[in-house]
């Protein structure tokens, strides 16, 4: 069943002879519950595809369509409506909410949906990311691996259909970067959710079921390398 | 390159770097400037043209010298401080045979010299001013009066001086109270210059002392009535060429002289040197003098540099918080750079110095701007004012002969104290910021953890529920990250503590020089009448043949009668209470400090003898809307048979309104919150005098008391003595008593209110004007407003009240921008936050929800600091103003700093709305990614 498709999707930076072209013509789609990689050099696109894709930026031309929604049709509020309920996001660079604890960055997106506060699922979320006693602590007070599995907990927490992750494991040693990877894969695994993760790591994007290798904003290759079927 | 040069070159690359916040920081030094340049160039202006007013009362001199004799001329010509000095020689009386009054038949001729005829503000409206010998101007008041004089004409005049010699035998001596003069029978005494001319009678005889001096004068122009013109003298004022070429008095004359300073601070010490080498008395131009805190009346200076130091501290006070929040605002980028430095080792002190750096390199462009901005602000907010300033004048009857310009009063001193102010401003501002940037390690700087603490912070379990997200959000927001909210919370605090504190002291002001300068004992307030006709008991049957005419006519809407008994009725002084008593002996005591005797002999006389009360009547339904305003028992108020009276709680006494002896003491003024001893529902005696039977008690019931809000629709009250409004039986039954009383005394006057229709009641208004002058002005019909018509003081107290207002505004408009620059800092830092939020999933409803929690919360701890300051400052405010001018009721406007309050939450809510608008394109990605202010 198919979550995610784009089609055609193209981003341009500026206008005239300063314009940069970081996505060109962007075509593929993606089946519920796939771990795909996005692997590519440094301004490959990669980035600007992830942001597209959680709808977090808009496309130059082109459509995403999510569980069969034209994303980017819809208005401000809807769209971010939308994002909560079907996206997680998590960032390179974690971007938590540096006025909240680990306990309330993680149930922020659920609370913002009207949504009660399942206090059994949080429990288990910070345990089983290993955060128990640093639940009080604020992002400032925690390691950068630490702050990523808050990111981590904060995209799983609200079961979003997909889970964009755009270079987790950018900022962290290698003993972390596998923690957090086995945490999305066994997420990935458990919940069913879709995965595309952004890597410069081949060896991690081969850890994927599929892997899309862009170069220059273009799709150049959309490799599968594991069938779940 | 030194190393001051480094960070100095470091400071600068990151100012142009992040234009904004240098843009930012640059506009709050400009405005802290403009608004310097307000106060001292826009105080010296408005002080200026104030003194340009107040000269239109007796003239722009600052120091008039009586009774100079010709060995004392050299002392006074020698006055280096002088600027401009001019002579002034009483040539004495001539006869006028062609004047136009019977009461006035002299010219009362002095010489002026060239600069008195300027410095005494001698405006010609005919003709031109004396030139020579030989020429004279009389007062335009001739003309006015019917003289059958004209330009061209020849005065042949004869001078004398006037005295008057009792010649009835039988009469023991004439009195004449109001010039203080006795004469005894065969005796001849001097009478003052504004003596009236009485007809020939058999008491005493008015006599001409021929000084021996004449002279033959053409009347080259006629004069707008001089300040010293008195309707009452006998001669009208006429002025001829004082030469000022070295003559001196003759023997056993005295010239005057009058001059004005440099600098007025000369003032004292001149009048002091003078009396001390000099025979003469001195008189100081307070009105003049008074707006620099140079005149002689120690209050007026007090309270004018009062008013100076006040708002030039609240105008450092609120630059200082708006640039000391513009530092704080771009605290955490500033720091993340300087930690750089720091990690390459640039040392505290380095780090200091790049705060101060980035402050005077900004200073120095942000001067001239500042100034030239401040310097239009004044222009145009005087160009702006200055039409209503004139009208307002005018108002109070004040003759302007010519424009008076606003000229802006730029100086030198002026500028060079408004950089001064700043550069210690700028300085004091960036004084902690650079502390604590200095105190900044480099690893916690570049990391963003600078300034905050380690301390876990519990899950607010309470929030994390549903619907509850922005409240989650906002009180951590609030709570959790101080350093961007105590900006906001400062802005607020200040915001509500120099307004309210602003508001306060320009309310206090005004009160103080209005109760020091206001000449209106009484105001009324009476709405919807624009005509009062006015007779006294003498002639009350023209009173009433009038006030039928009036009713009767269509064109009159509504009439209200205002019966006044002042000067007939007292109370008796035991029913005045303890307060008011001790109010009494403390002015008494400022007259007579150390006489403990006729302090203790004045206050046993006092106590002896009734005191005069103001007794009005008003309608019954006035009566009774007074005291259901008031705090009355109905009961006895609408008993409509039963004399009763409602009693207004306060007097004003002061060392102005109650004189004990010529030596006047420091102004001292008491407000009397409680004058009486009585309670509702007790008798009260109201003393009436009847002639030939003496005083006598008319008893009426105390029905209740009124306070100043309810006295407000019909009265302004400012007396020292107390004041009684009586119900028509009461007033009915005083005046059964004086029905066949000789009409010849006066026991009470009315007033008929009455409003004609616009447009209409011409014939009406003419045949009561022509009933006046048939009946010698015994009623009178007037112009509503005339009744509350105010001396020139009140003129001067009303702009003084624009301009305190004004000043109030500009001090909102610091604080307010003070508060958008809190507000956009904050909203600026937190780009990225908001960027995150709507990452997650927040709409906009949900972040407008979260920012008006979030203002909530900051407004709440803003006021409250701003509550427990201007409190104390308040507090502060009103000792120090009853310790210097006396025991003056300074009511804390709260209505106004409830609408302060009002709109600050509006405007703070404004300013959030656009400092973190949204128009839907920005891009959550570039928010994310993009860097702090």
């Amino acid at each position: 069943m198919e979550m995610l498709r784009c089609e055609h999707l193209t981003k341009t930076y500026g206008a005239g002879e300063t314009a940069v072209t970081a996505l060109n013509d962007v075509s593929f789609s993606v089946e519920k519950g796939e771990f795909v990689s996005v692997i590519g050099p440094s301004g490959s696109g990669k980035s600007t595809l992830l942001h597209i894709l959680g709808g977090v930026d808009k496309p130059t031309s082109g459509k995403v369509f999510i569980d069969g929604t034209d994303m980017h049709a819809l208005r401000e509020d809807k769209l971010a409506v939308f994002r909560r309920r079907q996206i997680g996001l998590v960032y390179q660079f974690y971007n938590l909410m540096p006025v909240l604890n680990v306990d309330e960055n993680i149930a922020l997106p659920h609370l913002l949906d009207g949504r009660e506060l399942d206090r059994e699922r949080l429990d288990q979320i910070v345990a089983h990311l290993g955060l128990s006693d640093r639940r009080e602590n604020l992002p400032n007070q925690l390691s950068g691996g630490q702050q990523q599995r808050v990111s981590i907990g904060r995209a799983l927490y609200s079961h979003p259909a997909i889970l964009l992750c755009d270079e987790p494991t950018g900022n962290l040693d290698r003993k972390t970067g596998e923690e957090i990877i086995d945490l999305l894969k066994e997420s990935n695994r458990s919940q069913k959710q879709t995965l595309i993760l952004i890597t410069h790591d081949e060896a991690l994007a081969m850890q994927a079921d599929r892997m899309i290798y862009l170069e220059d904003g273009r799709l150049v290759k959309n490799e599968l390398i594991r069938s779940r079927i | 390159m030194n190393n001051k040069k480094i960070i100095f070159q470091v400071t600068r690359c990151y100012m142009k770097r992040n234009p904004r916040r240098t843009a930012v920081t640059f506009t709050g030094i400009a405005l802290m400037v403009m608004l310097m340049t307000c106060v001292f160039v826009g105080k010296d202006t408005a002080v200026h043209y104030l003194e340009n007013i107040a000269a239109l009362k007796s003239g722009s001199w600052h120091l008039t010298v009586y009774d100079i004799h010709a060995e004392e001329m050299p002392i006074i010509k020698g006055i280096d401080e002088a600027d401009r000095l001019g002579f002034v020689r009483r040539q004495g009386f001539t006869d006028f045979p062609a004047s136009g009054s019977g009461d006035k038949p002299y010219l009362e001729v002095k010489g002026y010299s060239p600069a008195a005829f300027e410095l005494l503000g001698i405006h010609v409206t005919q003709g031109r001013l004396p030139s020579g010998d030989g020429e004279i101007v009389i007062t335009e008041t001739v003309l006015q009066d019917g003289a059958s004089v004209q330009l061209g004409d020849v005065i042949e005049a004869k001078f004398f001086d006037r005295s008057i010699t009792g010649i009835n035998e039988t009469l023991s001596e004439s009195v004449f109270p109001y010039y203080g003069l006795t004469v005894r029978y065969g005796e001849t005494i001097s009478v003052p210059l504004d003596f009236p001319y009485y007809p020939e009678n058999q008491d005493f005889r008015q006599n001409k002392d021929y000084r021996g001096t004449a002279g033959s004068y053409t009347v080259v122009g006629f004069i707008a009535a001089p300040y010293f013109e008195n309707k009452g003298s006998a001669g009208y004022p006429a002025l001829t060429y004082l030469r000022d070429d070295g003559t001196l008095p003759a023997e056993g004359e005295t010239w005057n002289a009058v001059m004005t300073f440099r600098s007025t601070d000369a003032v004292t010490p001149v009048k002091i040197r003078i009396e001390n080498k000099t025979q003469c008395t001195t008189e100081v131009n307070n009105m003049v003098l008074a707006f620099s805190a140079n005149g002689s009346d120690s209050v007026i200076s007090a309270v004018t540099v009062f008013i100076e130091a006040f708002f030039v501290v609240l105008i450092m006070a609120a630059s200082l918080i708006l640039i000391y929040n513009v530092f704080q605002m771009s605290y955490r980028e500033r720091a993340r750079y300087l930690g750089m430095l720091s990690s390459v080792g640039a040392t505290g002190r380095q780090k200091r110095f790049s705060v101060y750096c980035e402050a005077v390199s900004l200073l120095l462009p942000a001067l001239p701007v500042g100034i030239l901005l401040g310097i239009g602000v004044v222009r145009i907010g005087m160009t702006m004012l200055k039409p209503n300033l004139d009208k307002l004048i005018q108002t109070f009857e004040v003759v302007v002969y010519d424009d008076i310009p606003v000229t802006l009063s730029v100086n030198a001193a002026n500028l060079l104290l408004v950089a001064v102010m700043s550069f210690v401003t700028v300085m004091l501002s960036a004084l902690i910021p650079a502390i604590k940037m200095g105190k900044i390690g480099p690893v916690e700087s570049i990391r963003g953890n600078e300034g905050r603490s380690g301390k876990r912070c519990p899950t607010r379990f309470g929030l994390l529920r549903k619907g509850r997200a922005e409240a989650l959000m906002a009180v951590n927001s609030t709570s959790r990250c101080p350093h961007l909210t105590r900006g906001i919370v400062r802005s607020i605090a200040a915001f509500g503590v120099l307004t309210a504190v602003t508001l306060y002291g320009a309310q206090s002001v005004i009160r103080m020089v209005n109760t020091k300068l206001g000449t209106n004992e009484f105001v009324y307030n009476f709405k919807g009448y624009n005509y009062v006709l006015y007779g006294d008991f003498s002639f009350e049957d023209l009173y009433d043949s009038a006030k039928e005419r009036i009713k009767s006519d269509s064109a009159v809407t509504d009439t209200k009668e205002i019966i006044d008994f002042f000067g007939n009725s007292q109370m008796k002084s035991s029913g005045l209470s303890d307060e008011y008593w001790e109010g009494y002996e403390e002015i008494l005591r400022r007259y007579v400090p150390s006489d403990e005797e006729t302090v203790q002999e004045t206050l046993v006389e006092a106590r002896e003898y009734p005191t005069f009360l103001h007794t009005f009547c008003l309608s019954d339904e006035d009566f009774k809307k007074l005291a259901a305003a008031g705090d009355a028992d109905l009961s006895i108020v609408n008993d409509e048979s039963k004399p009763s009276v409602l009693l207004y709680r306060k007097v004003e006494l002061s060392t102005d309104n109650m004189i004990f002896g010529s030596k006047k003491p420091d102004y001292h003024f008491i407000e009397v919150q409680n004058a009486f001893r009585y309670q509702t529902g007790q008798n009260f005696p109201l003393v009436l005098y009847q002639p030939d039977v003496g005083e006598v008690d008319y008893p009426l019931t105390v029905a209740g008391f009124l306070d100043e809000a309810a006295l407000a629709p019909y009265f302004t009250f400012h007396g020292e003595h107390p004041l009684a409004i009586i119900n028509k039986a009461a007033a009915d039954g005083i005046m059964q008593m004086y029905q066949d009383v000789d009409r010849e005394y006066s026991i009470y006057d009315k007033l008929l209110l009455f409003q004609v229709k616009e447009g209409e009641g011409d014939a009406l208004l003419r045949e009561l004007s022509q009933r006046k002058e048939q009946n010698e002005d015994h009623i009178n019909v007037m112009n509503f407003d005339m009744l509350n018509t105010g001396g020139f003081e009140d003129a001067i107290v009303s702009i003084i009240r624009i301009l305190a207002y004004c000043f109030t505004a500009l001090i909102a408009a610091v604080c307010l921008l003070n508060l958008y620059n809190s507000v956009k800092g904050r909203a600026m830092e937190r780009r990225r936050e908001m960027a995150m939020l709507r990452s997650m999933g927040m709409t906009g409803r949900q972040l407008y929800k979260m920012l008006a929690i979030e203002n909530a919360l900051l407004l709440a701890k803003g006021w409250c600091i701003a509550a427990a300051l201007s409190g104390g400052f308040m507090l502060l405010l009103n000792r120090v103003i009853v310790s210097r001018f006396g025991r003056i009721a300074l009511p804390v406007p709260y209505g106004l700093i409830a609408g302060i309050t009002v709109a600050v939450c509006v405007v703070m809510a404004l300013i959030t709305l656009v400092c973190y608008r949204f128009s839907g394109k920005e891009s959550i990605v570039e928010e994310i990614r993009s860097e702090t202010v």
